[in-house]
């Protein structure tokens, strides 16, 4: 799945310049803000008659680096065949099989509703770079 | 006309089988099959989605006996659905493309008759009117 955070492109080439606090303080916000987009698509997830059982396989991990910071939030898709299943499972609970079937769940939903308040928060911690 | 009838016969201009939401056993392949949507999850309640007619979001999958054959479909409907890359209005809504699943196989399903698995995309559209 993936969305659309062009408009985030260049804060992202900018944050290379922000100093230790700012990167650190961002990184904060990063956290918080996929906390509560991994706590969105769970609770879309748990609100499932058929697939509420999943929610708690969906996790985030994040990547900072000096001059980015990532978070990847969805199911667990790690190695091992039950955690693959999961993510398969999901993945029918989001787009459906070839039967159709999808939209039991909606994961785009809970990064709409953080988009706003996540861009808030990086406004006011990097200000003066962006 | 519901925006899903007029959705339903804009993807039949295209030539293919198209089912709405439901696929019957043996269907024939290629096909599309509609379904939606966020209100109204189809695989839960079937029956009030198609009765509302109207969702803010559905999804179109495009179904074929290969990974080739379902590119080909898919490309057609996108560029039907979104000519150009651009949102498109259909029976008074705006469709606007918002997520995409690639082309890969089912593997749960099989071909009737023979031993292979249908391959798919999906394309997820937000419809507001």
């Amino acid at each position: 799945m993936g969305a659309d955070a062009s408009e985030l492109e260049s804060f992202a080439v900018d944050l290379g310049r922000a100093g230790d606090k700012a990167l650190k303080d961002a990184e904060k916000v990063v956290f918080k803000g996929a906390m509560n987009v991994r706590n969105g698509m769970r609770k879309e997830m748990a609100s499932s008659k058929s697939f509420g059982a999943l929610a708690p396989t969906i996790n985030f991990d994040m990547d900072v680096q000096p001059n980015g910071i990532e978070a990847e939030i969805g199911p667990a898709k790690r190695s091992g065949t039950a955690s693959r299943g999961l993510g398969f499972g999901a993945n029918i609970a989001y787009f459906g099989t070839s039967r159709g079937g999808g939209g039991t769940v909606d994961f785009l939903k809970p990064f709409e509703e953080e988009k706003p308040r996540f861009e808030q928060a990086i406004r006011e911690v990097l200000g003066d770079i962006l | 006309m519901t925006f899903f009838s007029d959705l339903i016969d804009l993807l039949r201009t295209l030539g293919y089988q198209v089912y709405d939401t439901d696929v019957p056993e043996t269907p024939n392949l290629p096909y599309i099959v509609a379904w939606g949507g966020t209100a109204n999850p189809h695989s839960e309640q079937p029956v009030s989605s198609r009765a509302d007619g109207v969702s803010d979001r559905v999804g179109v999958t495009c179904a074929a006996g290969t990974p080739e054959g379902a590119r080909i479909v898919h490309q057609r409907v996108r560029q039907l659905l979104q000519p150009g890359g651009f949102p498109t209005e259909i029976g008074g809504f705006l469709v606007k493309i918002r997520d995409h699943q690639a082309v890969q196989v089912d593997r749960g399903e099989m071909i009737t008759g023979t031993n292979r698995h249908p391959a798919y995309a999906v394309d997820i559209y937000s419809v507001q009117r």
